[in-house]
């Protein structure tokens, strides 16, 4: 049974000390300077800001990875890491143009988004206790403009995030599949 | 352990924060003059003699495209029509992109100033490719359309910038100039779009409203070419984003505001087949767009410039011909866009490849009316002229500008 406490503890094993190091190593590329600029400039205007969502997952895989694979098993299960990821990719659909209705909108004067947050909250709040941490980060730093867009759904979610759940999604779908064809 | 409580305490408290920040903007209205400064314009812009004159602007580089222009107000808060302005000359300001060829790593944005009665002064590079990108702290491939806007005592400067790929990649960046543009503030980039923030261009001036934020019409390329109505504040923030929707393929919306609440869009078409002006309309300040049917007036996938004129009339410049950008034209309407009357041919070529495209129309405070256009993408060219030019056309056929 793991525990907060071990799940800490576990935080300081060899094999994520070596990934934390291999981490750090490509994240010191992106300074080396290349033309007039340094390399992360190029990867800056192709992704954009991320996230708040997108660095504190980084954040706490890179700090605690057990207890961020406990917390994405406790509240993230396959099907809603499918809902949600079905989710991204619509909304990206819509916004980029396909059809009349654009869901970004609705992020710049974010009244109905934050209907739904809340109403998610109040429901699933006790069992999802860190997606509701996450969410209150979220939008606490949307209040403080913490990112350059003014829109809300900007500190929710990215196409970076949508792209690493998709790829998060490859493995367990599989294996499903997998033993759905043996049994 | 976390507490039970402690996520919806975190929740709640981020929750109000953004409810205490999100915008709440006011119903919007688009700016009305005021009506006696009103009736002075209109009735200066119509005592002014018949009259036509062209001009080039300088050409620092090779290649040059799409012109904005702009009029700076002396001294004003708010770009409204004032009888003590008249002792200033007219000062113009013109930018566009030029550089060995559209889309060249030295392409840079291009500024020159223009005083009544003068000609145009030498050009000025007021954005390089480098400098965008060290303003904006990124990788910048190549810069694209300038927009000018006169605001409240300041002068906004939009302009797109590519990261990677074509234009469908563009971003639209502003800066401001308090000095009547000498000197403009380092860029900062606007998000638009959530798909990292991909493909929001500009080129067609915005409409105030009537609480000082700005309509700006812009357009998206990536995956689907529509027309979009960003609402800023005066510090650039985004405050509201609407679709233009249309059921063909169209880039470029010129807005012209009719009344407080209703204005009218022409837009490029950018769609298969026979193009023809588009048009869209709005009756509640740009919250919402309907598509309007299309204007009988061929259009060859190019700009269009469209503006209220004083005696309220539409001034359309365009290239009204199927095909090619080969003849610049103006078109007059009287009936709020409805039907449109060919007025002047400015230029034409019997060349198909030449081109006079990409048009920028103004009318400045004293009701003189100014075009500028690319020319054989060679150089800007500006024309001057007023309305009692436009009444006493001649033959519309015969171009205005030797060959």
């Amino acid at each position: 049974m793991k525990t907060p406490d071990n799940l800490l503890l576990s935080s300081i094993r060899l094999p994520y000390v070596r990934n934390r190091l291999i981490v750090l190593a490509l994240s010191a590329v992106v300074f080396i300077p290349w033309g007039d600029l340094i390399l992360w400039r190029y990867v800056y205007g192709f992704i954009n800001d991320l996230s708040p969502t997108t660095w504190i997952m980084f954040f706490v895989w890179f700090g605690f990875p057990d207890g961020f694979h406990f917390w994405a098993r406790e509240e993230l299960p396959l099907k809603r890491r499918l809902i949600l990821w079905l989710s991204m990719v619509i909304f990206y659909v819509l916004a980029l143009g396909s059809g009349p209705f654009d869901p970004y909108a609705y992020g710049y004067q974010p009244w109905a988004v934050l209907a739904g947050l809340s109403a998610w909250v109040v429901w699933r709040s006790r069992s999802a206790p860190c997606l509701t941490l996450l969410l209150g980060l979220d939008l606490a730093i949307f209040a403080l403009h913490g990112i350059g867009s003014d829109n809300l759904w900007d500190y929710l979610f990215d196409p970076v995030l949508m792209i690493v759940l998709g790829i998060s999604l490859i493995r367990p779908l599989m294996s499903h599949r997998k033993i759905r064809t043996q049994s | 352990m976390l507490n039970r409580w402690f996520p919806t305490i975190v929740f709640a408290v981020g929750l109000l924060a953004a409810i205490l920040t999100a915008t709440l903007p006011e119903r919007p209205q688009f700016a009305e003059p005021d009506k006696a400064a009103a009736a002075v314009a209109t009735g200066r812009a119509a005592a002014l003699p018949a009259r036509f004159s062209w001009s080039d602007l300088p050409r620092p580089t090779p290649s040059a495209h799409a012109a904005t222009l702009a009029e700076v107000l002396p001294g004003t808060r708010l770009p409204v029509l004032k009888v003590e302005d008249d002792k200033e000359p007219v000062h113009l300001i013109a930018a566009w992109f030029g550089g060995s060829r559209e889309g060249a790593a030295d392409v840079s944005l291009y500024q020159s100033d223009w005083y009544a009665n003068a000609s145009w002064l030498p050009a000025r590079e007021i954005m390089t490719r480098q400098q965008a990108a060290d303003e904006l702290g990124r990788n910048i491939r190549k810069l694209g359309n300038p927009l000018f806007v006169t605001e409240s005592g300041r002068l906004h400067l939009f302009f797109v910038s590519v990261s990677y790929g074509g234009w469908a990649g563009s971003a639209i960046n502003r800066s401001t100039s308090t000095d009547g543009g000498k000197y403009w503030q380092p860029a900062q980039r606007i998000v638009t779009s959530p798909f990292f923030n991909l493909s929001t261009l500009v080129r067609n001036p915005g409409v105030w409203l009537s609480d000082g934020s700005l309509g700006l019409p812009v357009y998206h390329e990536f995956v689907s070419k529509h027309g979009e109505w960003l609402r800023l504040d005066p510090e650039g923030r985004v405050l509201a984003k609407n679709r233009m929707p249309m059921l063909r393929a169209t880039l470029q919306p010129a807005v012209v505001a009719l009344n407080s609440q209703q204005a009218v869009a022409a837009l490029r078409d950018s769609g298969p087949g026979e193009n023809q002006v588009q048009w869209s309309e709005t009756h509640d300040a740009g919250q919402t767009w309907q598509a309007g049917s299309a204007r009988a007036i061929p259009n060859p996938n190019s700009a269009v410039a469209m503006i209220g004129l004083r005696d309220g009339s539409l001034l359309m410049a365009c290239n009204p011909i199927g095909g090619n950008r080969n003849q610049l034209s103006l078109l007059r309407s009287s009936d709020q866009g409805s039907t449109w009357t060919l007025v002047r041919v400015i230029e034409q070529s019997p060349n198909d490849r030449d081109e006079f495209s990409y048009p920028a129309l103004i009318q400045d405070r004293t009701g003189a009316i100014h075009l500028v256009y690319t020319w054989l993408r060679r150089g800007i060219r500006h024309a001057q002229f007023t309305q009692a030019w436009l009444n006493n056309p001649g033959n519309p056929n015969v171009p205005v500008v030797p060959q």
